[in-house]
Order: structure tokens, then C-alpha cells, then sequence
């Protein structure tokens, strides 16, 4: 186990593990947290899993973890790591099962006030609307010729399908296309197991909620973003489903055959990976950008059928649903990057970890440019999220990126000890959320205790400068599997 | 706790599952393996299997060590679960070396899986020999 007298202090809220101390790293490790985050962050394996990271081939400048880190496999979730083109690996494990696992927040013309008379009905209606629970499917079963442009044109063919508003893909990170795509690189058994996927949420972590905007911190960013005090939002979380897990699956088993090929020796078969230049690096590149096509048109049509459900339940004095924005945060993106005061072409792997790209960057939305890209910050179920701004220091300190949301702190097995899931109820009913949830077990184990808090969380990435907070919400109903 | 010659346990990991599995054989350690991963995906699924074993699904693995076997198995296990939309409670081997095998898994169908399990990872994963047979701990992401 790494110690806390290990770490140096570089400023009040980020950690530094020198290179020095394991003879396999090839760059220092870097913490992101306060003194007390901290101390709960060394109480697992994280950052032993992430001095792992740090010996990876070609990795640039430092392995990173943001505050909400927690252990994983191989990666720690809510880790960052740069790799050079040339000489560098992309790994699966930096990525994770659940390609582009992400989270898109609508953004709706009602305040609290006109949504809350019908709110048990709205959260049934979602519930209904958006298919949730363990390997469920949705109403849609594409073939599999189908399913190859949805791979491969993402959101552009939920748009072609009617599933879409031409000006929802300008909100949508890399505007919910990959073009490194390639739908022969997915095995056909991730596509059987895809196929009947498209707009559905799944269970565990993933949901679907209903939230208000309850603080506001910039008033100027805010006002660009288009929110405003009490109004109803739709906050998604969820990814590429069963296809993404089966793709990570069978890159990790190709690439573990490959280690010898290329020489290469890891602390954990977890981290397996290639290099990004190699027939296996490239294949499965192409095949993770295909699963996070499928993620984005699969929060695309859940966005879809929440506006049918509204629809439904507020008729056209409902409004229009927008979204706000659609962000990644398992994910590898090929970024130009500044390392060394030169200007560079690297592959970041972003795992429990989102983008924050600062006001300018041309990546960002034109009407959010001169404020900075949205991050989104889902908090565990029944406590806040918070909506930022990425800022500079994103891009001089963590590769363009920030937290995830709130991290893990305690074991599902544990949450099922430790709370009852009446009383659970009881609590969110006590707070004025609705609740609509397909299984006991599955609420019981995502209950706030299990969390960090995510007020914590944010306050690091704001104080570091990474990223700025905007608005905070507070839910008002949680729909899930 | 090992309580018998051959069998498994669920284990708390922060976020995910350990699956902790012995048994005096190695071919008996991949069937106790596919129980263990059958208990997360329906709990007592197998232990009161609600309809005869009737679907089958068989396949081949080839992997360059016998604890790569073993995730590689429980991972084709878990793929033929979703497709298959099954419960395998029990396994036929119609050939087992320690780095390939070819396997009927025979089951019943389900509505649906209490948890979902994304993936058997490598995490970790290490087969052991003891004087007692052999021992494997697996991390489940679910």
C-alpha cells in the first residue's frame, strides 16, 4: 500500500508520487484531493493502480487521478493518461467496460413550480418510457447492416431516423461521431449482444433524473448556458451497454496474446494493451469508437423518448426539452495538447474522468465558446450534481480533463448491510424526491452513504482550476433500473 | 470460508464483486467458476433452477495460460447468458487442456439478471496450487 509521507504536496489540493519511487514508472503520479479526500483515497489500492499506470509505455508528463478516484482494475477509475503517438499503448483497461459511459443534461422552459404538481406522474411516465434493468432491451431491434451505421454514423443516423433535432448534435461531444469508426473491428457477438440495446439505461449506477436548478455560482455562465433559478432539468447517465462491455472484453483478450509480440511487461494483465500503431492498437481503437457511437445515439434515444414521456405528461405547454450538453467520461480521444511547450497530437484515456476543455478551444459548442465546454457532474442518487465550465488549467495540468462524479467509497455488498431500502425511500420521499426504481437491491446499493460526497469532489477541481462551477441541482426525481 | 472440497464465495470489492472459487481438479474449479458466476447473475438460480435444463450453448477457448483460461471461460459463460437470455448451471467438457477447451453449458431461460455483470476482468486473477487443490480469486465489474 502506498503511504501518505510517499506523497508531495505541490499545492493545497494537488499530490505528487515521484517517479523516483518505483523503479518500473516512467513519469510521476499526481493526486488530485484534499487532505481528508486524501485519506480516504489511500484506505484502497487506487494508487498502487495508478503507479501501474505510470509504467506504461509511452505515457507523457504524469498518470493523473482526479478526487473522486477509487480502485478498479488495472486503471483506477477517475484516472488520466496522455500517450505519445509514436511510441506510446492504448489500453482498454484505461478506458473501461462501459465505453463512453457518459452524461447528457436536458434542459427544460418550466420551473419547479409548473412541474411539481405532476411530478409522480412524470417520473412514472420516464420510468415507462425509457426501458431500465439488467440485459434489457428497448423497443427497437436493429439488424445487424443497421446497427453497423449506427456504429459508425452515431447520432447522424439517430438524426436521419428521426430520433433527433439537427441542433441537438451541436451539444454533444465530438457531436456524437467518432470518424474513426469501424463496424467490421466489433465482433458480432458484442453486435448481438447491442442490437436491441439502443434506448435503454440498464442498471447499477445508471439513471435517469429529474432535478431543479437549486444554486447558482456564476450568473454570467449560467445565463449563456441558459439556466436559470428552479428550473426543471433531465440529467442521463449511462453508456454503450452490453456491445461496449463485450468489445472491451475481447480487445483485452486479443491484446493480452499480443504482450509478448511487442515486448511488453505489466504489474497487471488488467492494464493489457498495444501499441496505438499496432494492427491489434488500431482495430480496437476503431472498435471504441464504434461502441461510443452506439453509447451516444443510446443516450440519444433515451433523450428522445424523455421528450415523448414529457410530451405525454406537460402537452405543448411542456416546452422544448434542449440539451444543454452530452458528455464522455470512459473514453480515448486523439487531443493536440501542449507537452514540454510543444504542441503534440496524443491519445488521452479518460477512465471515471471527463473532458474540460477551457473558453476558445474550437472543440467547444460556438454559442459556450467564450465561457468554456459544460461538465457534468452526476452526484450519487438523492444528492446534488453540479453543471462547470471547463477552465485553462485544465489544459496546463490534466490533459484537458476533470472529475466524474461523486466515487465509490463503499462496496454494494456493504450498502446492503448498512441500509434498508424502505428507509431509504422514506429519506428521498422525506427530501421530496420521487422515486421510480425497477429493484430494491439495486437502489439500496447506489444509496448515498456508498458515496463520496460530491461537494468535496468539485470543490478540488474548482480550487485547482481545472474546472469551474456553474450551477448546482438538486433532484427531484430518480428513475432507474 | 472454505467449507467443502469444491466450491466458491462472493467477497465486497468497492465497487465490483471477488469471486473467490476452489476445487481438487482444475476442470471442477472452471464448473464451480460458472456456478459462482451464475449465483451473482440469479442468486439460488441454481440451486432451484426454475425449469429443466433444456438450453445449451457450446463453444471453444484458447488462451496462452490456464488462469487466462479461466476468465476467458467465465467471459464466454457470460456472453452466452446475455445471448442466450439463460441461467448455465452446469458444464460438459469435450476437451480441457490448461490453455484450451471446448464446452456445452446447459441451462434454462430467464426474464432477466438481478445483476448486471459487465465483465469477468484478468484483475488479479491468479489459479494457485495447494495441498488442498486448486484455488482461484476473480473480480466480477459489475
Amino acid at each position: 500500500m502506498v503511504r501518505k509521507e510517499q506523497l508531495r504536496r505541490l499545492s493545497e489540493v494537488v499530490w505528487e508520487i515521484p517517479r523516483e519511487t518505483r523503479a518500473d514508472m516512467r513519469v510521476p503520479a499526481r493526486v488530485y484531493a484534499t487532505e481528508e479526500l486524501l485519506e480516504q483515497i489511500l484506505q484502497d489500492r487506487s494508487i498502487e493502480q495508478l503507479l501501474n499506470v505510470a509504467t506504461l509505455p509511452g505515457i507523457q508528463q504524469a498518470a493523473l487521478v482526479m478526487p473522486d478516484v477509487h480502485e478498479g482494475y488495472g486503471f483506477p477509475i477517475g484516472g488520466i493518461a496522455a500517450m505519445d503517438l509514436e511510441e506510446g499503448v492504448i489500453s482498454p483497461g484505461g478506458i473501461g467496460y462501459d465505453i463512453n459511459c457518459g452524461v447528457r443534461l436536458l434542459v427544460s422552459e418550466l420551473n419547479f413550480s409548473e412541474v411539481e404538481p405532476r411530478l409522480e406522474q412524470l417520473a412514472k411516465e420516464l420510468y415507462r418510457a425509457v426501458p431500465s434493468g439488467v440485459g434489457k432491451g428497448g423497443q427497437l431491434k436493429l439488424s445487424i447492416r443497421e446497427l453497423d451505421r449506427v456504429l459508425e454514423y452515431g447520432v447522424q443516423w439517430a438524426l436521419g431516423e428521426g430520433y433527433a433535432e439537427e441542433a441537438d448534435l451541436e451539444y454533444i461531444e465530438s457531436r456524437g461521431r467518432l470518424l474513426d469508426a469501424d463496424a467490421d473491428a466489433v465482433s458480432r457477438e458484442a453486435k448481438e449482444r447491442g442490437r436491441d440495446q439502443l434506448g435503454t439505461m440498464g442498471a447499477g449506477n445508471h439513471f435517469v433524473e429529474v432535478d431543479i436548478v437549486d444554486k447558482i455560482f456564476d450568473e454570467g455562465i449560467a445565463e449563456v448556458l441558459g439556466l436559470f433559478p428552479k428550473q426543471v432539468v433531465v440529467l442521463i447517465h449511462t453508456g454503450s451497454r452490453g456491445l461496449g462491455h463485450q468489445v472491451a472484453t475481447d480487445y483485452i483478450r486479443t491484446m493480452l496474446s499480443a504482450l509478448p509480440r511487442y515486448g511488453i511487461r505489466l504489474p497487471d494483465r488488467e492494464l493489457a494493451c498495444a501499441p496505438i500503431n499496432s494492427p491489434e492498437g488500431k482495430r480496437y481503437f476503431a472498435a471504441m469508437c464504434a461502441a461510443a457511437n452506439f453509447a451516444w445515439t443510446n443516450r440519444q434515444l433515451i433523450t428522445w423518448e424523455i421528450r415523448q414521456a414529457w410530451r405525454e405528461v406537460f402537452g405543448a405547454a411542456g416546452g422544448r426539452l434542449r440539451v444543454l450538453y452530452d458528455v464522455a467520461h470512459n473514453i480515448a480521444k486523439l487531443e493536440q495538447h501542449t507537452i514540454d511547450g510543444t504542441v503534440r497530437r496524443v491519445l488521452v484515456h479518460r477512465k471515471g474522468a471527463t473532458r474540460a476543455f477551457p473558453p476558445e478551444h474550437p472543440e467547444t459548442p460556438a454559442p459556450y465558446r467564450r465561457v468554456g465546454q459544460p461538465v457534468l457532474i452526476p452526484g450519487s442518487m438523492g444528492t446534488a450534481s453540479y453543471v462547470l465550465v471547463g477552465l485553462p488549467g485544465s489544459m496546463e495540468q490534466t490533459f484537458g480533463s476533470t472529475c466524474h462524479g461523486a466515487g465509490r467509497r463503499m462496496s454494494r455488498h456493504a450498502a446492503k448491510r448498512q441500509v434498508e431500502a424502505e428507509a431509504l425511500k422514506r429519506e428521498l420521499r422525506s427530501r421530496g424526491i420521487v422515486v421510480q426504481a425497477g429493484s430494491v437491491r439495486g437502489l439500496v446499493e447506489e444509496a448515498p452513504v456508498a458515496y463520496k460526497d460530491v461537494e468535496s469532489v468539485v470543490d478540488v477541481v474548482h480550487r485547482a482550476g481545472i474546472a469551474r462551477k456553474v450551477v448546482r441541482l438538486r433532484p427531484i426525481a430518480v428513475v432507474k433500473g | 470460508m472454505r467449507s467443502a472440497t469444491a466450491g466458491f464465495s462472493l467477497h465486497p470489492h468497492t465497487a465490483d464483486i471477488r469471486l473467490q472459487v476452489w476445487a481438487p481438479t482444475l476442470q471442477e474449479l472452471f464448473c464451480v467458476a460458472a456456478q459462482g458466476l451464475a449465483e451473482v447473475l440469479v442468486p439460488e438460480g441454481c440451486r432451484r433452477p426454475a425449469a429443466p435444463l433444456r438450453r445449451w450453448y457450446r463453444f471453444a477457448v484458447h488462451s496462452p495460460d490456464e488462469t487466462a483460461l479461466l476468465v476467458d471461460f467465465l467471459s464466454m459463460v457470460l456472453l452466452a447468458s446475455y445471448l442466450r437470455r439463460a441461467l448455465f448451471c452446469r458444464v460438459r467438457f469435450l476437451e480441457f487442456t490448461p490453455t484450451s477447451l471446448q464446452a456445452r453449458l446447459m441451462g434454462y431461460s430467464v426474464e432477466g439478471f438481478q445483476q448486471d455483470v459487465k465483465a469477468v476482468t484478468y484483475h488479479e486473477a491468479q489459479i494457485r496450487l495447494s495441498e488442498q487443490g486448486y484455488e482461484a480469486w476473480l473480480v466480477l465489474d459489475v
